[in-house]
């Protein structure tokens, strides 16, 4: 096309996709969907970080009463519901739902009017949710999995669980609609040349998470409808096949949604590892097979959760949660191949992806331990399970987010994160992360509760909680630090070009941020040979 | 073996160890409650892919280049659904009111996708240049395949013409019925002291 031809036929700005408010939140973008959904995660992020915060200072001492009892409960309810449904979930879904159609080599997501409406979805519940607080009874305060029957009206007729019913109910629709959107792009509308079997470790780590999404889900909804039976007619959970019947639904979405909140994060560490090594990623084939495997026993060790309760067969679900070391040992084997002989650049984002391997493999481990019946009974309700938790989503999946964020930040936005900055936001979550979740395993052993408001001196777990609160402030200036670097990314641009990193997948062939379809005739689609396009480029360059 | 595509074979193993780890339940001689819990989730995830094979065999497996051109309908939708379920916490009228949102959504529904022939669409034009500096959002570019500048007077350079989808008679008339009756209700309450 000449420069003629350009004057002659001066382009046009379509209206729907104009820079004002309206144009963004009626978008049909999958970009400008996606970046909605990320940055209303980080806001609920920080929602949630300021609750765990109070949760902190309130445990740093021994009998202290900056939080009553009611107000602790509702405190880490809305912890552990925002993080799990408004954060790591709707992320994990919503940096998929960015990266994996400039990945494939999509103009867009299969349906993009629908995604959108799933956004809202996402949105309105997350807001049903908190707005809980400004009921009289308060928040929701049953946990985040709502055991049966403490949700019940019986036992707390206050409106709060039942704006956490209809939040919950309608983020995970969304999420599911998302997920469906962003599995039913890959699989129908790759660009030529990309098969099956040469979509990039992101993208198939998308595949797999959404997969999970399709198969576990529906069945919170299930599970949602089952607490607001409970809502209305109590009386039914005094026949304890509501409450084994209601467990087992829970369950059977609430293990896959921890591997929703994980492989997407995995995908970008084994993303950031591959480029900051300057490597292909090793055992790509193995690596698919090992996620699929991965998700499919994710499918079936919810049972593992009701271990203590007597409900469900040890032998099976302690079998098959064992078996997981399989499939997680072949992506640890692959993380490590590809880094193994690599020219290592320790940017941020490399920081983040590198911490995660050994912090992950404790949480990863523990879990382990914790699904062998005999550990079970005795961890079951400790803060044993915290640390656990925590590690595996906080340690893990939380650095496999921030290295994302690093990573792809500069092809979202056009300009680049401080790395000075990032680095010092990476070392003080490093230490951070470690000093607070660390003797929360020792506070488990020495057997301290879940889910007190209180303890007493005597207790003996004065000390580890004082390291534990301390290190949450680390955390929280971490979170500053990240934020002060996105705002000065803001008010001071340092502009990154289409490829800052040397990426080795399509996005990385566009401009930063990326046009309104994709790729274009200055940015056109480079031909695909392998999960690893640009790389070929380049070694295809280098022989000549 | 051959002639199957990656995609028939991710399914198929897919399929064959969720089977056999819903039947490994059994064989630990539980009850049949949790084995078809495992097997409906299978089968959502087999359902949802009979419908990508039947997609696939519709000839609707290559890029999409036909694009809505926004999502006010669905952002409508979203609205009322959650307002309809909001129904259940404030009472039923809240989910009576969700049906506005919803009837608008439909009513606006027809009118965001670009008519056949519209292609590349008009956010799809060729030969642009990405804007000088961030947000560059506005910025038109071409979708991916042979890029062709879009001649003058193509349907993708302008919105369709409103004359292609005249307003049915029907809506016209619910138009003026509600209106008519907001209007008398604003009245009526005028009059009270």
């Amino acid at each position: 096309v000449t420069t003629t031809e350009r004057k002659q036929d001066p382009p046009t700005r379509p209206a729907p996709e104009a820079n004002s408010i309206v144009g963004w939140v009626t978008s049909t973008d999958h970009k400008r969907i996606a970046l909605l959904t990320l940055a209303t995660a980080l806001v609920m992020m920080l929602i949630a970080g300021g609750f765990a915060m109070m949760i902190r200072a309130q445990l740093a001492r021994p009998q202290q009463d900056l939080l009553d009892p009611g107000r602790y409960n509702e405190f880490f309810t809305m912890h552990g519901s925002i993080m799990i449904y408004l954060v790591m979930t709707p992320f994990a879904i919503g940096i998929g739902l960015y990266l994996v159609p400039l990945q494939i080599g999509a103009p867009n997501v299969a349906a993009p009017r629908v995604t959108m409406g799933a956004y809202w979805l996402y949105l309105t519940g997350g807001l049903a949710m908190l707005s809980g607080f400004f009921t009289n009874a308060g928040a929701a305060n049953q946990g985040w999995y709502s055991s049966m029957p403490l949700a019940t009206s019986s036992y707390d007729p206050g409106s709060g669980i039942e704006l956490w019913i209809v939040g919950v109910s309608m983020a995970a629709l969304g999420e599911m609609i998302m997920a469906g959107s962003v599995l039913w792009t890959v699989l129908l509308h790759r660009a030529p040349g990309m098969t099956m079997l040469r979509i990039p470790v992101f993208s198939w780590s998308t595949v797999v998470s959404n997969l999970m999404v399709i198969g576990a889900f529906p069945f919170l909804l299930v599970s949602t409808t089952i607490i607001a039976i409970g809502r209305v007619r109590p009386d039914l959970f005094t026949h304890n096949a509501w409450n084994v019947a209601y467990q087992n639904m829970f369950w059977f979405f609430g293990h896959p949604v921890v591997y929703v909140m994980f492989f997407p994060y995995v995908g970008a560490i084994a993303e950031a590892l591959a480029t900051f090594s300057g490597r292909r990623f090793f055992g790509y084939k193995a690596f698919v097979l090992s996620q699929l495997l991965f998700a499919a026993l994710s499918m079936s060790v919810w049972g593992h959760h009701l271990l203590a309760s007597g409900q469900a067969s040890n032998y099976y679900y302690s079998l098959t949660s064992i078996m997981l070391v399989i499939p997680a040992g072949i992506e640890y084997f692959d993380m490590l191949g590809t880094i193994l002989g690599g020219r290592l650049r320790f940017t941020s984002s490399m920081l983040f992806a590198l911490a995660f391997i050994p912090q992950f493999l404790i949480g990863g481990l523990t879990g382990i331990m914790i699904g062998t019946p005999t550990l079970d009974y005795q961890m079951n309700g400790s803060y044993f399970i915290v640390a656990h938790w925590h590690y595996t989503l906080a340690a893990g999946s939380l650095f496999g987010l921030f290295a994302g964020v690093y990573f792809w930040f500069p092809k979202a936005t056009g300009r680049m994160l401080r790395e000075g900055l990032g680095k010092l936001h990476f070392v003080l979550w490093f230490v951070g992360t470690n000093v607070t979740f660390l003797p929360m395993f020792w506070l488990g052993l020495h057997g301290m509760p879940r889910r007190i408001q209180s303890y007493a001196p005597t207790d003996g777990f004065t000390l580890d909680n004082a390291l534990a609160s301390a290190g949450s402030g680390l955390l929280a200036i971490g979170g500053v630090v990240f934020i002060i670097n996105v705002w000065a990314s803001a008010r001071r641009p340092r502009p990154a070009g289409p490829d800052p990193w040397g990426g080795h997948t399509l996005e990385w062939a566009t401009s930063s941020p990326p046009p309104r379809f994709n790729f274009t005739a200055r940015y056109p689609l480079p031909p695909v040979h392998s999960y690893a396009p640009l790389l070929d480029v380049r070694e295809e360059a280098a022989k000549r | 073996v051959k002639a199957l595509s990656v995609g028939h074979i991710v399914a198929g193993i897919w399929a064959a160890m969720n089977l056999g780890l819903a039947l490994g339940i059994f064989a630990f001689g539980r009850g049949t409650f949790e084995t078809w819990i495992h097997i409906f989730s299978a089968m959502l995830v087999a359902a949802f892919a009979g419908a990508v094979l039947l997609a696939k065999r519709g000839g609707r497996d290559r890029p999409q280049h036909r694009q809505p051109r926004r999502a006010t309908a669905a952002t409508l939708g979203a609205i009322g659904l959650t307002l309809g379920v909001s129904g259940f916490v404030y009472g039923y009228w809240l989910a009576v009111l969700g049906l506005y949102p919803i009837g608008l959504a439909l009513f606006l529904l027809r009118g965001e996708r670009l008519p056949p022939g519209a292609e590349p669409s008009p956010a799809a034009l060729d030969a642009t240049s990405p804007a000088p500096g961030p947000p560059r959002y506005g910025y038109t570019g071409s979708s991916p395949g042979p890029s062709a500048p879009v001649p003058p007077g193509h349907p993708a350079r302008a919105a369709p013409d409103p004359g292609e989808h005249p307003r049915s008679k029907v809506a016209t008339a619910a138009v003026v019925v509600a209106a008519a009756r907001a209007a008398a209700s604003l009245a009526r309450r005028r009059r009270r002291p």
